[in-house]
């Protein structure tokens, strides 16, 4: 069975094709504007999903060496995310749909992200935990098996990855702010300042990042221009490293909590070396698996969409045409599909 | 918005929070919020406050990456924020004149990028910094 996924919840139009569970071809905007312009990326995000989409969908076919008459089954993302780019995607399989005389399938976003690591690591046995840290989420969630997922974990204010680049603005950083501290954080000092890993009240596992932000801006504040310059290293190790300790953390108290010592993690956060770093030597040591997809699974992408959507018609669903798209789709009305 | 909300300053982020709950007892229908303030001067906090006390009690996180955030209450809470997407063809591309059409109550985190967009309408809320953890919350109608 050869499934076509189409992913336009938020800047990424991205399509993939899965034949049989094993991803042929994943394509996004990024990338293919990428060679286009020889590596310069014009305002990716302001480029419109409809401009994208039919060329997006026809390299991913193209790359994966069949064409749309080969198709079996169309996978799309229905939400969480925005309204209006959500419908381009979801508009293009149903008229794909109608026109092919194929079934296609909603899928929720946040389940391809739960099932981005099986691409790469098909062995990845239930149960696991995952956590999704990026610049728009920071969460774990518990899979005991397909299709039951729990989340045990949230931010209450803001993500990891926006914690990244509001820091990297108030220290004068270029965007994306998380390579940038990366960066500068090499050869830094990572206790030089105190930043504290922030608690959230009644809750062990959940996420706040928005104190951190008040916590760099003040200590900034107390520096001079050139201050901030000559400490730059200093600061930027000590602000990562208590990010980056927050998660991991998390994983520990998670861990101890559901006792499932299985974790994968997704998300552009994923990328950091540090985290990886410590992932090697603090958390692998303490007989936890942790697995990371490889980066272009690990952000928004057909891929995942494709392989969640081809589990879903192997269990024998498909959507009806009067689906609608859904901003604030939850993971447990996934089962309403 | 009704009258009678007095401009004040908060000390905590839980008290900003508090004012946010006040906040929303004079609030309508309808109403438009644009929110300014540099980073960490309490934008998010204060919009989580005034959510619950519309009576949504979901989460309420940030939207500087997902960009907008909807939360099903009644009225309907939109919850936008225009800090990492400057462009403005992006935000019209987006549909962002619907929202601003209808019974649901919309909040917009650093509102200057679309400001052309906004209808009159519009109440200004300036939030600043006074000290580490003083914030001053001013709303101009």
């Amino acid at each position: 069975m050869i499934v076509l996924g189409i992913e336009t919840s938020c800047d990424e139009t991205s399509a993939a094709v899965v034949r049989d569970g094993m991803l042929l071809s994943n394509v996004t905007n990024t990338q293919v504007i990428h060679s286009q312009y020889g590596g310069v990326v014009p305002e990716i995000a302001s480029r419109s999903h409809e401009e994208n989409i039919q060329t997006i969908v026809e390299s991913a076919l193209s790359a994966s060496k069949y064409s749309l008459m080969d198709i079996d089954a169309i996978a799309v993302t229905y939400g969480p995310g925005l309204f209006g780019t959500l419908l381009v995607g979801l508009n293009y399989a149903k008229g794909l749909s109608i026109g092919l005389d194929i079934p296609f399938i909603g899928v929720n976003h946040m389940e391809g992200h739960l099932f981005a690591n099986l691409l790469d690591n098909p062995e990845f046995s239930y149960p696991f935990l995952c956590m999704l840290v990026s610049g728009g989420h920071t969460q774990i969630w518990e899979v005991q098996q397909y299709g039951s997922y729990h989340r045990i974990a949230n931010t209450r204010d803001d993500a990891a990855g926006e914690a990244f680049d509001k820091g990297a603005r108030i220290m004068g950083l270029r965007y994306p702010g998380g390579p940038e501290i990366e960066k500068n954080a090499m050869g830094g000092n990572p206790k030089a300042f105190p930043f504290t890993i922030p608690r959230v009240r009644g809750s062990e596992l959940d996420f706040s990042f928005s104190g951190l932000k008040t916590a760099i801006l003040y200590t900034c504040k107390k520096m001079t221009e050139s201050e901030i310059q000559s400490n730059l290293n200093d600061l930027c190790a000590s602000y990562q490293e208590v990010i980056v300790d927050t998660l991991i953390d998390r994983i520990h108290k998670a861990v101890e909590i559901t006792g499932i010592r299985r974790f994968s993690v997704a998300g552009g956060v994923a990328a950091n070396k540090r985290f990886r770093e410590k992932v090697d030597k603090i958390v692998k040591p303490r007989s936890i698996e942790v697995s990371f997809p490889r980066m272009e699974y690990c952000t928004d992408n057909a891929a995942m969409i494709a392989i969640a959507g081809y589990e879903r018609i192997l269990n024998g669903e498909t959507s009806s045409l009067n689906l609608k798209a859904i901003p604030n789709l939850s993971l447990d009305e996934v089962h309403s599909v | 918005m009704k009258s009678g909300w007095t401009n004040c300053i908060t000390s905590s982020p839980e008290e900003t929070f508090e004012k946010g709950k006040q906040f929303a007892r004079f609030i309508e229908t309808g109403d438009i919020f644009a929110l300014s303030g540099q980073l960490a001067s309490g934008k998010t906090t204060f919009i989580k406050g005034i959510a619950n006390g519309l009576g949504y009690k979901g989460e309420v996180t940030s939207p500087t990456f997902t960009l907008i955030n909807e939360y099903h209450s009644i009225p309907e809470i939109i919850h936008l924020d225009c800090y990492r997407e400057t462009n403005l063809n992006r935000w019209i591309n987006l549909g962002i004149n619907e929202y601003f059409n209808t019974d649901s109550i919309v909040f917009i985190e650093w509102p200057e990028v679309i400001k052309a967009l906004l209808p009159d309408r519009t109440i200004t809320i300036l939030l600043s910094h006074i000290e580490e953890n003083k914030r001053k919350i001013n709303i101009n109608i």
